[in-house]
């Protein structure tokens, strides 16, 4: 069985850097996108089965791309884990209304990261 | 008055007596001058048997007489009639201070001709009405009926009855001015905001306002007349007893803070008490003594904001140095790591000590900026002048960012002018402002743009330039983009405004030096901030007044 593949989007290189970097050593293929609309053409490129996404990208947010994923039939199945910066709970919310499975706040321990991943598309 | 009834002939002295009784009762008795004063010329007019009898009143302002009573003229033609001082009979009169006879008009030469027209005047008097040797304006007797002239008795007469109606119009003056005062009095104890109360020596109120009586939470209607230990409340009526004895016995202002709480408010308000020793006007000793209550609620609350302004400052300092001394650990630490293991790492273990010590340098800017910014907000921020060209911050700007910008693969052309003018700044402060503006461009530059910087001399502005290929800013937003980070959720955008703090300490560092950051949107969609500097260089000034910078002077010319 191949592996499974994470769309990793967010527009700090090295955060890209060190949560690949993770995820490859956990047998994961990981893909990455710098904004909003990268992450939109990323995801019909490489159909990723997990999009991390972070709300806070130029351009086009995680809200919209979010949106916009959820109103495509052909990416609404694709489940989104919200990396999200923000300290307060309303944008956590926006995210999980927006059609996200779920979220996790900045920073975090990526052992945690790893836990939802695999509650969410396995390992 | 004795005078001339000895000498009088014609005219009987019981009439006169009985004219000048009654002029004298009228003119005491109503306070109202005007209806008083009109009484007092009927009366002349007829017990002289004259045609009309009219007041003159000087305005020494404009010099004029004006009508202030007439038998006969209309009220509605008063203001008609001006005498300038000097002019005419009525003037004349008025500024020689001495009665004037007139037996037969057609008789005197200096006659004003448009008088001789408007009166078919015969026989004249006129006497000056004088308060302490000074004429405040005239009394006019026209014309005898029966054509006989008036006598220099009745004139000697008239002179004096004048000086009795000058006397009345002062007196009514004098009372008018009085009573305004005291209104006026009124109005500014009423107005201070505090509360004032004045007793005399047994403890009388003589006088208080609206504001005290609230603070004692008394009715108004009964406090004047009163003993004021008939009127404060139980509660405080101890204190004002020790502050009535020891400031009159001391004779000397005393201060106090007392708290209570009255019938006017549920909530116990601090208050002072304070008073002030009263004297007699003209003898110098003691009458009474003045209570000042004064609500020191703010002044209260100040304090309190002062305290957690301090507290504030040096929590911040704390925090500054708590965050930064880990943070020092950490850079040091991963310092040392990168070059013990250099030789013997993999390139991603290699590539990860780097994002650690290049995040812990982000974190510390952080920091760094965050101090910026309170340092701002409280003034406290100072400068270190020294002499530096702009293009050499610039170029140590462009340098942290190269890495960032291959990235993007932004190109960065660098333009400086070939001679910079050194300028006098505060070097670290300008190279950060510079700094967040050259992370700006390079943040909102798309992949593959391109920024350019220049720096140079306008005038006598110094200039950094970075112009970028991105995003413009929308001219609607142009201010909010240099305010502090407001939560958003598009701060990443410059559509949006908000650009975090760099835009905010940029331009507050700017502004230290007395220049500021201009934007302006390029025609190719980029976008151009401008720091701009004022040169305000001491050696220019020497040169240009033949000095040299050891403060010499040379003499040029």
């Amino acid at each position: 069985m191949a592996n499974k593949r994470i769309l990793l989007a967010d527009d700090e290189e090295d955060i890209k850097t060190v949560i690949s970097m993770f995820l490859r050593s956990q047998g994961y293929d990981v893909v990455t996108a710098f904004d909003g609309l990268d992450t939109l053409e990323k995801v019909r490129t490489e159909r990723p089965d997990l999009i991390l996404l972070d709300i806070m990208m130029p351009v086009l947010d995680g809200y919209e791309v979010c949106k916009r994923l959820k109103e495509d039939a052909a990416t609404a199945d694709i489940p989104i884990l919200i990396l999200s910066a923000a300290a307060h709970i309303e944008s956590v919310n926006r995210g999980l209304r927006a059609g996200a499975k779920d979220y996790i706040v900045k920073p975090f321990d990526p052992e945690k990261l790893l836990e939802k991943i695999e509650h969410v598309i396995g390992h | 008055m004795i005078g001339w009834m000895v000498a009088m002939e014609k005219w009987e002295a019981e009439k006169l007596i009985g004219l000048a009784r009654h002029v004298s009762e009228v003119l005491s008795s109503p306070t109202d001058l005007d209806r008083a004063l009109e009484a007092t010329v009927n009366l002349l007019r007829t017990v002289l048997e004259a045609e009309a009898c009219s007041i003159m009143l000087l305005d020494p302002a404009a010099g004029e007489l004006q009508m202030a009573a007439s038998s006969d003229i209309d009220r509605a033609q008063w203001a008609k009639i001006r005498t300038r001082l000097g002019e005419g009979f009525a003037g004349k009169v008025a500024r020689s201070g001495r009665p004037l006879l007139v037996r037969d008009v057609n008789d005197t030469e200096r006659l004003d001709e448009e008088r001789r027209r408007r009166y078919t005047s015969r026989s004249f008097m006129c006497a000056p009405m004088k308060v302490k040797g000074e004429t405040i304006g005239v009394v006019n007797i026209t014309n005898r009926r029966g054509n006989e002239p008036f006598s220099k008795e009745q004139l000697d007469m008239v002179a004096s009855l004048a000086n009795l109606v000058a006397l009345a119009i002062e007196n009514a003056r004098l009372l008018a001015s009085t009573e305004a005062m005291g209104r006026r009095l009124r109005d500014v104890i009423e107005g201070i905001g505090d509360g004032v109360i004045a007793v005399d020596t047994s403890g009388v109120i003589l006088l208080h306002n609206e504001i005290a009586l609230h603070y004692l939470g008394v009715e108004s209607s009964r406090c004047l007349g009163r003993r004021f230990d008939q009127v404060v409340p139980e509660k405080v009526l101890p204190v004002f007893k020790k502050l009535h004895e020891r400031t009159l016995a001391d004779r000397s202002h005393i201060h106090e803070e007392v708290e209570w709480s009255n019938l006017s408010t549920p909530d116990p308000v601090p208050l002072t008490l304070s008073t002030t020793p009263l004297y007699h006007a003209a003898q110098g000793n003691l009458s009474g003594v003045v209570f000042v209550i004064h609500d020191v609620t703010l002044h209260h609350k100040l304090d309190e904001l002062k305290r957690i302004d301090e507290a504030k400052n040096s929590f911040l300092a704390i925090v500054s140095h708590e965050l930064r001394t880990p943070l020092t650990a950490i850079k040091g630490a991963t310092h040392l790591l990168r070059g013990k293991l250099a030789e013997k790492l993999d390139p991603e273990n290699v590539e990860l000590l780097r994002i650690v010590e290049q995040n812990s340098e982000r974190l510390l800017q952080q920091i760094v900026n965050l101090l910026d910014v309170v340092n701002i907000e409280n003034r406290t921020a100072s400068l270190t002048l020294r002499r530096t060209a702009l293009s050499r911050l610039a170029r140590r700007c462009v340098a942290e960012v190269r890495e960032a910008a291959a990235g993007k693969n932004i190109e960065i052309v660098e333009d400086y002018d070939a001679a910079p003018p050194p300028v006098l700044i505060d070097e670290e402060k300008i190279y950060r402002a510079i700094a967040h503006l050259v992370e700006n461009a390079v943040k909102f530059t798309p992949r593959g743009g391109r920024i350019v910087l220049s720096a140079g001399l306008v005038g006598r502005e110094s200039f950094v330039s970075i112009r970028d290929t991105g995003t413009g800013i929308d001219p609607r937003i142009r201010d909010q983009v240099f305010r502090k980070f407001v939560q958003g959720e598009n701060h990443l955008t410059r559509q949006t405004g908000g650009c975090g703090i760099g835009l905010y300490v940029a331009r507050a560092f700017a502004e230290l030096h007395g220049g500021r950051i201009e934007t302006a949107n390029l025609e190719n969609g980029g976008c151009e901030f401008r720091l701009v500097l004022p040169v305000f260089d001491t050696t220019e000034i020497y040169e240009r007044q033949g000095l040299d910078a050891a403060g010499a002077h040379n003499v040029v010319k």
